[in-house]
């Protein structure tokens, strides 16, 4: 009788049969190959002993499920990697699929074993997973890449500083708008374009030198400079330049240069330092208010006391009598510096005023060094006006003394009053001029700062409280100088209604 | 028709073979895997079978382990997942861990015909040996398609069985189906009854 298998001695697979006992029938030229075991040593043998994994039973059961029952029984590479071990390169075997069903040969139910050999193809879908696991893996990060790219470059573009980045050659390469307003550019691009032509500082050419110091040190540095921009304009700016290295290992070729722009925070730090710097004032004017009402309360009651002890002496009274309106006199002035410390109301009443006007020339005129001259231009006329007496004198006199002391160099000393009546604005008009040596322009706005004075013996409050004073009756005083020609002071009070 | 008795047996049959092939997947998962109480439905014909397939399933991208049968019972069994399960079930037991996005390639489908093989293994085994009938077996073949695939005629009338299993830890779901092809006189619903009659 032929062997009813061996047409499955041409297939491309491994094929094995076993009966009932799994003992192997058949066993192809595939297997023979694979294995190294021939059909004839294989055949009669009993399959476990050629395929140990049998001894399991997940192995096991199934195989006899077959037989028994008929149901096919499957065994994937992926799972098992083998049922029936065929060597491979080495220590390993081959990968395969094997497939159990069940052959009916005369009336005895056998197992046919088909074997297909995986390796090749599991290795090389196996590797083209790889190869697609890295690419995906290559595009999460590009993806990541470009969205932390967009984000800085919207961070750049939206950023309070400017910043710029700038290569070792002190060619920009990148510059972010807030750049572009800051220094007042209106281009297009400023790419490759040298920072040494795009910025200019007090400090010459700073930023440039500490660029390339960053880049040649790999260290970062800080500093103040003062930007000017191409309309001459200028604005101080805290400014960093920090290296930056384009990727690991690689030289430093690259600085990043930021500017903020402190305008606006000098200015804030400045309005705070006056406002101590007021506060400190206002204290020290409350102290000096309290022991000076305290001195001349005493003066006052010693002076009363005296005038009984000194009545019918006319030289005596006489004498007192001054001292009593000096004592007055020291009394408004402590008031006035209690009104500006406490910033009280001034008790006001409506008076004409070019007669007080006149009064104040007179009193100049008498204060004024030898060849001073004092010129007068008074507009007559019912001038009324809401006034303070005592602190309007005070600010007048402030003003009047700063003239004197400014023209004690001048070959021809002269300061003139000028009253006027400026209809439209409804305000008389007080300008006090001198051909001194006039006021530096950058100390002009300091002027009316507390304590700033330029005089040995000033006390820089002159100046402060004639602007206060001024201000308490609603009116306006400004200054204008130039050095080596004079100052003019303009104080403007506005007309009482009728 | 089917009579209560009958639809009553044939559940409960495939209750228990279910549940085997439950423990069975178990197994190879390593984790619980959940049944839902089996449903039975006779069709008229293989429309009114893919319709009723179709109803369960939440989409129609499948992979399909799909095993015929003859003999005393004549038919089909299938285990369906969608897509997305299949994918994960196979790299969970052919690569060792879940891949989210892998695609199921050849070594993934020879996975599935594995577990499917045994899965159906289980159930139709348990049917078989419940009813005393002798059943033939097709070898399973993967199909990457939609229910129609499932079928192996569409003029008979079938009486369709089917579950859903759950594996909650990894969200994967599937069906086991069996189709059971009614011709008059069927050597299956005789068995039924004789089995009825036992039981009466």
């Amino acid at each position: 009788m032929s062997d009813p298998f061996v047409l499955l001695d041409s297939v491309q697979e491994g094929v094995v049969v076993v009966d009932g006992a799994l003992s192997i029938r058949f066993w192809n030229h595939m297997m023979a190959s694979w294995t190294g075991i021939s059909a004839t040593e294989a055949t009669g043998r009993p399959l476990e002993a050629l395929a140990p994994k049998l001894r399991d039973g997940r192995y096991l059961q199934p195989l006899r499920a077959v037989v028994e029952q008929g149901a096919p029984a499957t065994f994937s590479a992926a799972i098992h990697e083998y049922v029936i071990p065929c060597p491979y390169r080495g220590d390993r075997f081959r990968l395969q699929d094997t497939m159990v069903r069940a052959v009916s040969l005369d009336g005895e139910t056998l197992a046919l074993l088909s074997v297909v050999d995986r390796t090749d193809h599991i290795a090389n879908i196996r590797g083209l997973k790889q190869v697609n696991t890295k690419l995906k893996r290559t595009m999460r990060l590009r993806r990541e890449s470009d969205r932390i790219n967009t984000m800085l470059a919207a961070g750049m573009d939206n950023a309070a500083e400017a910043i710029l980045v700038v290569d070792h050659r002190g060619r920009v390469e990148y510059a972010n708008p807030m750049f572009y307003r800051m220094a007042q550019l209106d281009v297009p691009s400023i790419r490759g374009r040298l920072l040494v032509d795009l910025l200019r500082t007090d400090q010459g050419e700073v930023l440039q030198r500490e660029v390339g110091r960053a880049i040649a040190s790999g260290e970062m540095w800080r500093g103040r400079v003062v930007v000017c921009r191409p309309d001459g304009s200028r604005f101080p700016a805290s400014v960093s330049a920090a290296p930056v290295r384009l990727r690991k290992g690689r030289r430093i070729l690259h600085a990043v240069l930021t500017l903020e722009d402190l305008t606006e925070y000098e200015l804030a730090n400045h309005d705070l330092q006056e406002r101590k710097k007021h506060e400190a004032m206002l204290t020290m004017v409350a102290g000096i208010y309290h022991d000076f009402n305290n001195i001349l309360s005493g003066m006052v009651g010693n002076t009363y006391l005296l005038r009984k002890s000194v009545q019918g002496d006319e030289k005596g009274e006489r004498r007192l009598a001054a001292v009593e309106e000096a004592l007055n006199e020291a009394t408004e002035v402590i008031r006035g510096l209690v009104i500006y410390a406490r910033g009280e109301e001034a008790v006001q009443g409506v008076l004409p005023l070019l007669p007080f006007i006149k009064e104040w020339c007179k009193e100049v005129r008498a204060a004024l060094p030898e060849g001073v001259e004092l010129r007068q231009e008074l507009q007559m006329g019912h001038f009324p006006v809401r006034v303070d007496v005592t602190l309007l004198k005070q600010a007048l006199m402030a003003v009047a003394e700063n003239a004197i002391d400014a023209v004690a160099e001048s070959e021809h000393p002269e300061i003139s009053i000028c009253f006027l009546h400026n209809e439209e604005q409804h305000t008389v008009e007080l300008t006090l001029r001198d051909n001194g040596c006039g006021i530096p322009d950058e100390l002009l706005p300091r002027v009316w700062e507390p304590f700033f004075t330029t005089k040995p013996r000033g006390t820089g409050l002159g100046l402060t409280m004639a602007k206060k004073n001024i201000e308490h009756h609603h009116g306006t005083i400004r200054i204008e100088s130039a050095v080596g020609e004079g100052t003019s002071v303009f104080i403007s009070l506005p007309l009482a209604e009728s | 028709m089917l009579s209560e008795e009958q639809r009553d047996l044939i559940q409960e049959m495939f209750n228990i073979g279910a549940g085997h092939a439950a423990a069975t997947l178990n197994d190879f998962v390593q984790q619980r895997v959940g049944l839902q109480v089996p449903e039975v439905h006779l069709c008229r014909n293989g429309e009114e079978a893919i319709a009723w397939m179709e109803q369960a399933l939440r989409e129609h991208d499948l992979a399909i382990v799909q095993m015929g049968f003859s003999g005393d019972m004549e038919g089909s069994a299938a285990l369906a997942f969608s897509r997305r399960s299949a994918q994960l079930l196979a790299s969970m037991l052919g690569d060792g861990g879940a891949e989210e996005e892998a695609e199921l390639d050849t070594i993934g489908e020879s996975v599935l015909i594995e577990v499917g093989n045994v899965l159906m293994n289980g159930v139709m085994g348990t049917l078989a040996n419940m009813l005393q009938v002798e059943v033939r077996y097709q070898v399973p073949q993967f199909f990457h398609q939609d229910m129609e695939s499932v079928l192996g005629e569409k003029d008979a009338a079938f009486l369709v069985a089917r579950t859903r299993l759950t594996l909650a830890r990894s969200e994967m779901e599937g069906l086991i189906i069996v189709m059971f092809a009614l011709h008059s006189h069927d050597a299956f619903l005789k068995a039924v009854d004789a089995r009825l009659e036992e039981m009466a």
